[in-house]
């Protein structure tokens, strides 16, 4: 301790009374700054932008579908916005929403860090985020784009359009995403607090370590696909192209050797939110804490072994096809050892429900939902049936907003006190959540059930039996906007009320994010600060409290 | 638990006395800022080794599908000058080295003289690429819908320059990256930034310049000697 | 105040840097190695050794040498902490993943189209399409720079 004690002169210990909101403001003080907190909220602002426009489209298209033929659009832009909500939602908001957003804010904190270990890189990855995000957009609106947001060979290669430039968008989100990856792993390896040992680190930095470590690894390949394939379109280098050569199977192992990882990074930070909210509302320390730990990591690992399992009705051998699904089962065990630590926490907890919490709940519903309706899909049997069929999109839908956006909604009321130290309105945040868990179980549930009959997926035109399924699952997506809607105004509407300020440690958790003020100070922590007690040990953590505010 | 903690003092960097200029404010010394840059790095290879195995597997499998045309298409590329830009590489890898080694020691002339060596090799490897692309470029021997070549026998022998080109352009692009980063370094220890305090960027972009080496080690073998 | 043994090992407390050996020995000895190993390589590749497939993995054995020599000396992996070596050595798990399991399917697809090989070499299952020589642009080939409007508009296609 005396080595750590002398490193350093101690200067003039001052307590500012300014927070990272309130010094240096001013537009280029806040285009040029380097803080990983006012990062995180420019990202934040950025991504739910993305996601509000997103989300409208997505409107757009459940309003279209209420009839069988032409509603409001025509096909050719149907296709479009279909693409556009594809891309918009997986590119820039799933993919960097937790992370990006709640990861910067939180993470160096919860280490005890003044910051990341690359400030600028972290800088640059925003603008980078911002550059693919107009480059693809663009593409999409430009160019017209409608390959949904696979892009597969031979249709992307051989299309004119703005494919190019959504390749070279999707690059440049592809490193802004790399930068965040490299950025937390060497944050966590290198700039712990002392007494921070890997496993008294919380659960979320665990998540995001396994979550990095996907994007490290993942993310090229669809960098150098994305360059293939404008290869391939320049100069037909035939590598994806059946008449000259190559296989167009190829580009789809190229495309989920990424894309099927990248699930895990939207998902994996999900459950890593989930991992802080479930032990402090159930006021009990995490049940099995190395379990969920490791798990995340295995989730990870394993995630790149059954990219398989999205091409088995496109031509791949059906040998591959049974390992594939083999190995997709395997995922289902990490994720189950998640779920049941959670259930066990909360097992004779004393659960208070707060907002974060019952966002949790849900999460644990829906991405129960989702979850195991993915094992139908594992099963090469049932997949040959239900491929490309709205049972998909019903799927992905529970497993990508149940699981990853409902957990990002859990952790956003969970951290908004620090982000701006304002509470939010608990009884509108309940109602949101209540609109938003019924109006998405609305939409969604009538497509499982058109999908399983045999409805495709992204078809403009529909049969007239599939009407009724079709409107109550648009009156379902309307519920869920006015959900979403009333949530922005419980969290919103607050910031401007002075009786709404929140204290340093409102829900009484035990990691270090919340020793400092709310908002934080500019560089997080006065002292480097020493951990004494495991992140779930929250007796321990309110002795602490108590006796900083008697001395 | 305040009285255990280390004031670093608040926004103000006050603490000057054992701060030196390159050391950002959020590390504690320069030793963790150092193994935190290197795992950085390291990090970075990873992506980069990520990146190039796509363009390997896509030669693989071409390659298993059409080894006549790929036989064959190679012969028309020259060994000797692929034997020299190895050589080339390996030589500028050992001044890299040389250099990292030398600013660790705080021996900076030596160092300076290294890295312009590593300069000009990599200078070198790209010059003997231009004579070689150059060549090909004449024949028609290119990538896809390019080639052209007249005495083209083997079906499919396109399919082995759209590899080569697009192999050895990506390669080539770290290449050239790597000479600006090194030039800029050249600048960068001329105004006296480097000494065994702080030789970091040097140490980071050395390990750089050996994955490209590393990746060229692969390549020299599949495009130039396939038979 | 227990303080973990392992993550005050994140806060170094030297403030000089490690690497003050001189390696110079080492690194002559690596370059040299390295040219010896790339004449093998240029001779190996004269040499039949019975297929195609065995030479082209000679070649490679040869070049993942060579690239473990300059890792481990050249980017001192040999004298440095295990985790830069557990993170490169990650990467290659993965490389090595992507590309098996790509060729596992590639290589089975047999069960399903079943047909005879047509060149020496290829691999049971798989009939190549006759291959052109040239690559003759298909009518109405993409135009390499998209994004344009009106050109998109004409080019979409019909549903």
């Amino acid at each position: 301790m005396a080595e750590v004690l002398t490193q350093r002169t101690p200067a003039a210990v001052h307590q500012p009374e300014g927070n990272f909101l309130t010094e240096n403001t001013g537009l280029l003080n806040w285009m040029f700054t380097v803080d990983h907190k006012r990062i995180g909220l420019m990202y934040f602002w950025t991504i739910m932008t993305m996601f509000f426009v997103g989300g409208v489209l997505a409107l757009v298209l459940r309003t279209e579908l209420l009839t069988p033929k032409t509603t409001i659009v025509s096909a050719e832009v149907y296709n479009q916005l279909f693409t556009l909500h594809g891309v918009i939602m997986t590119f820039l908001v799933l993919v960097p929403v937790i992370p990006a957003t709640l990861g910067n804010f939180v993470l160096p904190m919860m280490l005890g860090a003044k910051d990341v270990a690359f400030p600028r890189l972290n800088l640059l990855s925003y603008y980078l985020y911002v550059f693919g995000a107009l480059l693809a957009v663009g593409a999409i609106i430009g160019g017209g784009l409608d390959t949904g947001w696979t892009f597969y060979t031979p249709y992307s290669s051989t299309i004119s359009g703005g494919v190019s430039i959504m390749t070279m968008g999707a690059f440049v989100l592809g490193f802004s995403s790399i930068l965040t990856g490299v950025n937390f792993i060497a944050t966590i390896h290198r700039l712990r607090a002392p007494g921070l040992s890997w496993y008294n680190m919380p659960l979320f930095v665990w998540g995001m370590y396994a979550t990095a470590v996907i994007q490290v690894l993942a993310t090229p390949v669809i960098g150098i696909t994305m360059v293939l394939l404008l290869m391939e379109r320049l100069f037909q280098v035939g590598i994806f192209d059946a008449s000259l050569g190559g296989d167009p199977v190829l580009f789809q192992h190229f495309f989920w050797f990424y894309s099927h990882p990248v699930v895990y990074i939207m998902i994996l930070p999900g459950m890593a939110c989930i991992s802080e909210v479930i032990p402090t509302f159930s006021h009990k320390p995490i049940f099995g804490y190395k379990a969920v730990a490791w798990s995340s990591v295995g989730i990870a690992v394993v995630s790149f072994f059954v990219w398989g399992h999205h091409m088995f009705v496109s031509g791949q051998s059906e040998f591959a096809g049974a390992i594939f699904s083999f190995l997709t089962f395997v995922v289902a065990i990490p994720s189950g050892v998640k779920v049941w630590n959670w259930l066990a926490t909360m097992y004779r907890g004393s659960i208070s429900l707060g907002a974060p919490m019952l966002y949790a709940i849900a999460f644990l519903l829906l991405f129960g939902i989702g979850g195991l309706t993915g094992l139908f899909l594992a099963t090469v049997a049932v997949d040959v049936h239900l491929h490309d069929t709205y049972f998909i999109v019903a799927h992905f839908h529970y497993v990508m907003m149940g699981g990853t956006l409902i957990a990002f909604f859990a952790g956003l009321h969970y951290w908004w006190p620090k982000m701006y130290g304002r509470m939010y309105n608990e009884f509108w945040a309940a109602m949101g959540c209540l609109l938003v868990f019924l109006g998405f179980n609305g939409t969604f549930i009538p497509q499982f059930i058109v999908g399983s009959r045999g409805m495709p997926r992204r078809y403009y035109n529909y049969l007239d039996q599939f009407q009724f399924l079709h409107v109550a699952s648009t009156i379902g997506s309307y519920v869920l906007a006015i959900g979403l809607v009333t949530m922005a105004a419980a969290l919103i509407v607050p910031l401007f009320r002075k009786r709404y300020d929140a204290p340093n440690n409102p829900w009484g958790a035990a990691s270090l994010e919340w020793t400092v003020s709310s908002p934080p100070p500019t560089h997080n922590f006065h002292h480097v600060p020493v951990v004494t007690h495991g992140p779930y040990d929250f007796k321990a953590a309110r002795r602490l409290e108590q006796m900083e505010s008697h001395s | 638990m305040s009285d255990l903690a280390i004031p670093v003092g608040g926004q103000a960097h006050t603490h000057a006395s054992h701060h030196p200029k390159h050391l950002q404010h959020h590390f504690h010394n320069s030793a963790q800022q150092f193994e935190a840059s290197k795992i950085g790095m390291w990090l970075f290879l990873v992506t980069e080794i990520l990146l190039f195995s796509g363009l390997f597997l896509a030669y693989f499998i071409l390659q298993t599908r059409h080894p006549q045309a790929f036989i064959e298409a190679h012969h028309h590329l020259d060994r000797s000058l692929g034997v020299l830009n190895t050589i080339v590489l390996l030589v500028s890898s050992f001044t890299m080295v040389m250099a990292v080694q030398s600013s660790a020691l705080n021996r900076i002339k030596p160092a300076l003289v290294y890295l312009y060596a590593t300069f000009i090799l990599g200078g070198v490897f790209m010059c003997v690429k231009y004579i070689e692309y150059s060549h090909k470029i004449h024949d028609g021997l290119l990538l896809g819908n390019l080639f052209s070549y007249k005495g083209a026998s083997v079906p499919g022998e396109y399919l082995f320059f759209s590899m080569y080109f697009v192999m050895t352009g990506i390669h080539g692009i770290h290449i050239l990256v790597g000479m600006g980063v090194i030039a800029y370094l050249i600048w960068r220890t001329h105004q006296g930034m480097y000494s065994s305090a702080y030789y970091t960027p040097i140490d980071l972009t050395g390990l750089y310049w050996h994955l490209v080496d590393m990746i060229w080690i692969f390549l020299f073998p599949l495009l130039y000697l396939v038979s | 105040m227990s303080v973990d043994n392992e993550a005050m090992e994140t806060i170094p407390h030297h403030g000089e840097e490690v690497h003050t050996h001189n390696h110079t020995k080492w690194y002559v000895a690596n370059i040299l190695t390295l040219f010896v190993l790339t004449a093998i390589t240029v001779l190996a590749a004269g040499v039949n050794f019975g297929s195609n497939t065995v030479n082209l993995m000679i070649a490679m054995a040869i070049a993942t040498v060579k690239a473990s020599l300059v890792a481990l000396i050249f980017m001192h992996l040999l004298w440095e902490r295990g985790m830069n070596a557990i993170i490169f050595l990650s990467s290659l798990f993965f490389v090595a993943l992507f590309m098996s399991f790509t060729f596992f399917d590639l290589e089975t697809r047999a069960k399903i189209e079943p047909s005879t090989p047509s060149e020496p070499g290829v691999s049971a299952g798989y009939q190549p399409a006759p291959l052109p020589i040239y690559v003759v642009p298909p009518k109405g080939s993409p135009e390499p720079t998209g994004g344009d409007p009106a050109k998109a508009a004409e080019g979409s296609p019909a549903h």
